[in-house]
């Protein structure tokens, strides 16, 4: 059993200081593949509006066709958004695991990261959808007993990685279990 | 000589059948109460009459049968081979639902009146992590259903002990026959105490049940335009005297709050043994449930200014669930007062808590509240723009600075009250202005830590903190995000060095 969880540790006081800090881990990038798996997917559904969009142009009336024309130039301006959106996301995503824990960082408008502990999680699983086979990465999840919020799924890792990841921390889960 | 063992498989107690079969019959009035009302209103003639009467005749017949089947096939079993609990069920299709000992998280009981005149227990077992959150056992007696209980938990802390890395201490405990013994402490709910929280709770609940009753009466009636014509003419009544029925709805509202609240906690009996907090409530549903120190993974604390007063305390225990719908998976416990709450925190959480600071939002997020409340009256003031001659100004000058005033105290205390306490073992998040809420969160119970930053957050370097438990998120808004980091390093460390089991 560990020495510390038991009655010697108990000051608060403990050097705060000198624990592991979170913030000055260097993260691991997640794949530029995954980039192009979201321009895809993002551009796929700004088609079908675009298509809807030409629709209306050819089948409407000619009254219509300035709230065409405004909703053609929302519509390029969301999806000039999205794409800078989708890069900005792959370039502020990392991750990185430590001796104790999994950090995963993503978002670049709403940025989160989230720890957590090997000793807490469930099962980890690595998965590939079929852009990612296509792409040649995969995705690695991570499973809590804190319901999705606390689920951590890391994408765009290759898949040699991804699969030497899952054993290091089934291993260590293990360790604890 | 029964099977105390429960290691064949056994039938439920005989007068199940009795409650298989009302139940069923229940079931089939409640699907085709609109039919008889149906032919009530019609003019039968001899024929129809019957045909109706041979339907129902079949149907009842049909019913007794499936009754029947569903009683002999349903059948369970504690394995001690495979370490599981079995339950075979089935009438057309054969389900066998296996619970290893392991997963096991509570077993509880449960009655609704039937159960109660025919003298029978519902036995639920719940597990964690499958989507059969709960098995049912909907007939045994109370002897035979106090021994499957008593044995089940026995067998699911034994399974758990083994597989965790620290032993429970005491070992001189689970002799199965630790029989229900003398409660350590009790505390029982009188109905006056139910009825004076029901008077000071949300009355807006009770409005709701009506609204939600009226239309679901509407639904069913919509089948007979007649009766939906008659029913239409009450609201001409109602439009007459506007004030009059609003007050009327609040009253039955505030009835309804009371009553709700009477059933609901009606002889709420809590009973503290040596591992486990008993409470028993409910008119309707009577349920019984055990809960274990080693379980729960949220507590909520909760009482309003008038409530506070009064003593009466709210108590929502969270415990472990697979799913999202951590809600479901909370047990209320309403009407304590303070010295029971601090009992049932000391049964749960042994040590004192001490904390040793607070953490409060950046001031920031006030000003951001305020102004988000701002938001309709400038949208109200744009409409206005177009139509001012429709109002009187200083009508609306004058609710508009009411509202500026309600929403500024609002949200100076919402602000004053939203603190988060740090203690060595706890955090305990403080929040609500009315409703004054104290959630405690063991830190060794926490499954991950989670900081956001939104984009504008990051000039003022704040950040919005979620510690996930398994029963529940805590989240935390604004906060300095260098003030906090330490914290959450302290919490992540403190996470990582317990090997005490979170469940």
């Amino acid at each position: 059993m560990d020495p510390v969880a038991s009655s010697e540790f108990s000051n608060f006081e403990l050097e705060v200081a000198s624990l592991p800090r979170v913030e000055e881990v260097k993260l691991h990038p997640i794949s530029k593949k995954y980039l192009v798996k979201l321009q895809v997917g993002t551009s796929i559904s700004f088609m079908f509006f675009a298509v809807g969009l030409f629709l209306g142009y050819t089948f409407l009336s000619a009254q219509f066709h300035t709230y065409l024309f405004w909703a053609a130039i929302l519509l390029v301006l969301l999806f000039g958004w999205s794409i800078f959106n989708n890069v900005m996301y792959v370039k502020k995503s990392g991750y990185a695991l430590r001796e104790q824990d999994i950090i995963f960082k993503r978002g670049f408008l709403f940025e989160k990261t989230t720890v957590v502990p090997f000793n807490r999680i469930q099962h980890v699983t690595v998965e590939r959808s079929f852009l990612d086979k296509i792409l040649n990465i995969s995705s690695l999840k991570v499973f809590t007993a804190g319901g999705s919020g606390s689920d951590v799924s890391v994408p765009g890792i290759k898949p040699e990685t991804a699969t030497s990841l899952k054993e290091e921390i089934s291993g260590r889960i293990y360790n604890h279990a | 000589m029964p099977d105390y063992y429960f290691s064949e498989p056994q039938r439920q107690s005989g007068v199940g059948l009795v409650l298989i079969f009302a139940t069923s019959l229940y079931h089939i009035g409640r699907n085709l109460w609109v039919l008889v009302f149906y032919f009530a209103f019609k003019e039968v003639d001899q024929r129809m009459l019957f045909f109706g009467g041979a339907a129902l005749m079949l149907v009842l017949l049909l019913s007794l049968g499936y009754s029947i089947l569903y009683f002999l096939n349903f059948k369970f079993h504690l394995d001690e081979k495979n370490q599981e609990f079995v339950l075979q069920k089935g009438v057309f299709s054969s389900d066998v639902i296996n619970i290893p000992f392991e997963k096991i998280q509570q077993v509880n009981f449960r009655r609704n009146i039937l159960q109660r005149i025919i003298g029978v227990y519902s036995v639920v077992v719940e597990t964690a992590g499958s989507q059969d959150k709960e098995v049912e056992i909907k007939a045994l007696s109370e002897e035979k259903a106090n021994l499957l209980a008593e044995k089940l938990m026995a067998r699911a802390e034994e399974e758990r002990a083994e597989t965790s890395v620290e032993v429970e201490e005491d070992p001189e405990k689970i002799p199965a026959t630790t029989a229900k013994a003398v409660p350590q402490w009790e505390h029982k709910v009188q109905l006056w105490t139910l009825v004076k929280l029901g008077l000071t709770s949300n009355y807006l609940r009770g409005v709701g049940i009506i609204v939600a009753f009226y239309f679901t009466l509407r639904e069913q009636f919509m089948f007979n335009d007649e009766l939906a014509a008659q029913l239409q003419e009450p609201q001409v009544y109602f439009s007459q005297g506007k004030y009059l029925f609003i007050i009327f709805l609040l009253l039955v509202g505030m009835l309804l709050t009371v009553g709700e609240t009477v059933v609901k906690y009606f002889g709420l009996h809590l009973q503290k043994y040596k591992d486990t907090l008993q409470v028993e409530m409910g008119l309707r549903n009577n349920t019984k449930v055990n809960l274990k120190a080693s379980r729960i993974q949220l507590l909520q604390v909760l009482t309003n200014p008038i409530q506070k007063k009064m003593d009466l305390f709210q108590v929502k225990i969270s415990l472990a669930s697979s799913e999202n719908d951590l809600e479901k998976n909370q047990v209320k416990i309403a009407g304590l007062p303070p010295k029971v709450v601090q009992q049932v925190k000391n049964y749960f959480y042994q040590t004192e808590i001490r904390e040793n600071f607070r953490v409060k939002p950046s001031k920031y997020l006030l000003i951001r509240r305020i102004s988000r409340g701002l938001i309709p009256l400038v949208i109200l003031s744009g409409f206005l723009f177009f139509y001012a001659q429709l109002v009187m100004l200083s009508w609306v000058v004058g609710i508009a600075s009411a509202y500026v005033v309600l929403l500024c105290i609002y949200n100076f205390y919402y602000f004053r009250r939203l603190q988060l306490g740090i203690s060595e073992e706890f955090l305990i998040r403080y929040s609500g202005v009315w409703v004054q809420k104290e959630e405690y969160l063991e830190v060794f119970r926490l499954q991950a830590v989670s900081v956001s930053q939104p984009l504008w957050y990051k000039k003022r370097g704040l950040v919005n903190l979620t510690f996930h438990s398994a029963g529940g998120d805590v989240d935390f808004p604004m906060v300095k995000k260098e003030e906090v980091q330490p914290i959450l390093n302290y919490l992540i460390y403190k996470i990582e060095v317990t090997e005490k089991a979170w469940m």
